[in-house]
Order: structure tokens, then C-alpha cells, then sequence
């Protein structure tokens, strides 16, 4: 076993990583064959170099860079339309209550009672299309004798009992134009429209954004993991 | 860019970022960071270059600080495992006299074997320090290690090398003998 000096060694080592960095195993990670990057002077990640060859590849920098804004603008979107969401559903609530309130403070009966008792005679949906526009639209919505003489003579019993119903407002304190003009007032009133049913929370930009938010911290995690 | 500039960065590309990945770990991302950062400011101070002929070494040392620079700033480990002195593997004690280098270190196919036996960053330290001439105490400086930490760790690797280059030539003279 013969020695050679330090300064052997180390030329062989360089040789070796120089000329052969293929035999190392350490560099097994780069791509010897790779081609040369194009390299784009000033940094501009993203811009077109006046040569017209594509940018450097974004670096890792950047790219977790836009991850970070990513997921953070994500996430504020997605706190910004719960809160307001809830605020919404707040409000809508403080609504109802003040409504049942005042109802209950002019004597009548619960909300869905009056409901229930005016959905016969005129469906709810079809009452607040047609109030919904303006307080003067409001006042021409089907009157309930026009609609009393459309209904068959076999039902004319049923007919009137309704037509009882809706005529007697202290009991069911609904906003018939023709006994109530307070009810239909307060029925036509924008406010009261805002309690419509329409004010339901937006579900389908919530799933969305959630969708976003989900998949960009899929996205990041798998990054993560593959580091 | 220049003709100059350009030619520059086709004939050194290569191996400026086979000695970056040496030093980042063989992280591929931070290789890219470091390499991008390397030749951004090679491309801006390429006018204070008085001395062509000296572009290799001075695209060496822009590595070199943006390596620091990128350790220094991210607070990222230069080892990324700790360098123990009680690895089995080596020596018990390491013979301060024995500097001598068995001829198969010498012989590239043999010695690209032997540093395969070692671990990664054992690898990085011989190559940093061999391959490309970087000094102990700048090692020491860019790990954040004590230089006589380093110094141990090292002697103490190349021993280990020491050894595995004997044993191959007595295993190759037990085969031809």
C-alpha cells in the first residue's frame, strides 16, 4: 500500500467534481443534461427579455411568496363574507323581532299565523311580487272579491270562510289592502321588504371561496410535504 | 446582455451551480435562490471585474457571499444533520501524524466510490473543502460552528475516509493475491 501527498488527492477530487460529476452519487439531484437557463438580467421575474427568450424560472422565493398571498387573500375573503354573513343574519334577526314585536304590540297573532291564515287566498310569494315594487303598486294587488268570484262554486264555502278570515284583520292582523291600510303599509314598506325571503345567504360564492381557500392550502401543504 | 456576459455564463453556469448546490444542501430551491441572486450581481458588477482572466474565482466568491447571505438571512441550518463526534463509524482516536493519503484517494473512480460511503454532509464538508477550496474557518462561519468543532469533525471524517481507502486496496490485494 503506497500513499500519495494531499495535493493528489485533491486534484483527483477536483477532476472529479470538475470533468465527472456524473460518477458522484452526491450530485445525482442536478441534471447534468439540463439546458443552460436563459438568464434574464434586472431580476424581473415574469417579464419578457428584450432578447424574446422566455423569464428565468420563477424562483422557489417567489413562488412562496405568492402561496403566502394566496392562502392569506383566501382566507380574508372567506372571513370577510362570514362576517358579513353573519352581520346579515344579525340584522335580518333584529328584523323579525321588531316585527313580532310590533305585531304583537298591535294585538295580532304570531307572524306564521298570519301566514298560514293569508297563504290560501293568495300565495306569499306571489303577494310580496306583487307589492314589493312601490307603495302605490302595492295597493293594486288582487283584491279579494276579484278573486272570490274566480274561485268554483264548489269551494264558495271554503271560499268564504277565507274571505272571513281575511276580513276579520284583528285576527289575523294580515296586510289586506282593502280593511288594513296600516298592515298593507307596513307590508310595502322597503324595510319590510328587506325581511323577504331573497335575503338568504349567499351559498353559492361562500362554497366557492371555501372551495379556493381549501384547494390553495391543499396546494401549499403537498409543497411542504415535498420539500 | 453583453457577448462577453453571455459567454461568461455559458462556460461557468454549470459548475458555479454544482458548487451552490454543494453549499445549499442540495436543496433544489435554495440552489435556484442563491444561483439567481449569483449571477443577477455577476450581470451588475460585471464592470468592476478588472482582471478577466480571474472570472472564475471572483464568480466563486459572488456564490459565497450570497450563500452566506442566504444562510445568514433565513436562519437555515448549514448541516442538515448534526456532525457528531460520536459516530460509530469513526475512529475511536483520531492519530493526529497520520496525514497520508492511501493512492486509491487519488484515483477518481475509486474515490467517487469512497465518498459514497460517507454521509451527505460529510460529503459536503471533503468537497467544500478539497473540490472548492473553501476554507475550515469559512465553513465554520457560514454553519455557525466553532472552528475546533469543525476542525475535529473534519479530521475526523477524513480519517474515515482513510480507513475505507485501506481497506479497499487490502480487499483488492486479498483478491489479486
Amino acid at each position: 500500500m503506497s500513499n500519495v501527498d494531499e495535493q493528489r488527492f485533491k486534484e483527483a477530487l477536483q477532476t472529479l467534481v470538475r470533468d465527472e460529476p456524473e460518477r458522484l452519487a452526491f450530485f445525482d439531484g442536478l441534471d447534468s443534461d439540463a439546458k443552460l437557463p436563459p438568464f434574464v438580467p434586472n431580476n424581473t421575474v415574469g417579464a419578457t427579455p428584450a432578447t424574446g427568450r422566455p423569464p428565468l424560472p420563477t424562483s422557489a422565493r417567489t413562488k412562496r411568496v405568492r402561496y403566502t398571498f394566496g392562502i392569506a387573500a383566501a382566507a380574508a375573503c372567506l372571513v370577510m363574507v362570514l362576517s358579513i354573513n353573519a352581520l346579515d343574519s344579525g340584522s335580518n334577526l333584529d328584523m323579525l323581532n321588531t316585527s313580532v314585536s310590533e305585531m304583537s304590540g298591535s294585538g295580532g297573532a304570531a307572524p306564521e299565523e298570519a301566514y298560514n291564515e293569508v297563504t290560501p287566498a293568495s300565495a306569499p310569494e306571489a303577494a310580496y311580487d306583487d307589492v314589493a315594487p312601490a307603495p302605490t303598486a302595492a295597493r293594486t294587488i288582487p283584491q279579494p272579491e276579484s278573486e272570490i268570484e274566480e274561485l268554483d262554486t264548489a269551494d264558495m264555502d271554503e271560499a268564504n270562510a277565507l274571505t272571513d278570515d281575511i276580513d276579520t284583520p284583528e285576527e289575523a292582523n294580515a296586510p289586506t289592502p282593502a280593511t288594513d291600510d296600516a298592515g298593507m303599509d307596513e307590508a310595502a314598506t322597503p324595510e319590510a321588504a328587506a325581511t323577504d325571503p331573497p335575503t338568504h345567504p349567499p351559498v353559492v360564492p361562500l362554497v366557492i371561496i371555501a372551495a379556493v381557500a381549501a384547494l390553495l392550502l391543499i396546494l401549499f401543504i403537498k409543497r411542504k410535504k415535498q420539500k | 446582455m453583453s457577448a462577453e456576459f453571455e459567454s461568461i455564463y455559458s462556460e461557468h453556469y454549470a459548475e458555479i451551480h454544482r458548487f451552490i448546490y454543494t453549499i445549499a444542501r442540495r436543496d433544489p430551491d435554495m440552489t435556484d435562490d442563491i444561483s439567481q441572486n449569483t449571477w443577477q450581481n455577476a450581470w451588475r458588477y460585471m464592470d468592476s471585474l478588472r482582471d478577466r482572466k480571474a472570472v472564475r474565482s471572483w464568480l466563486y466568491s459572488i456564490a459565497r457571499n450570497e450563500a452566506a447571505r442566504y444562510f445568514a438571512n433565513r436562519h437555515v441550518a448549514f448541516f442538515s444533520t448534526a456532525l457528531t463526534l460520536d459516530d460509530e463509524d469513526a475512529p475511536d482516536v483520531v492519530d493526529e501524524q497520520d496525514s497520508s493519503f492511501p493512492e486509491a484517494l487519488a484515483n477518481t473512480g475509486l474515490l467517487a466510490e469512497l465518498l459514497g460511503g460517507l454521509s451527505e454532509d460529510e460529503q459536503r464538508l471533503i468537497l467544500l473543502h478539497y473540490a472548492y477550496d473553501v476554507g475550515l474557518n469559512e465553513i465554520a462561519e457560514l454553519s455557525g460552528l466553532n472552528y475546533n468543532t469543525l476542525k475535529s469533525t473534519f479530521r475526523r471524517t477524513m480519517e474515515k475516509l482513510r480507513k475505507a481507502a485501506r481497506d479497499m486496496e487490502r480487499d483488492t490485494e486479498v483478491k489479486e493475491g
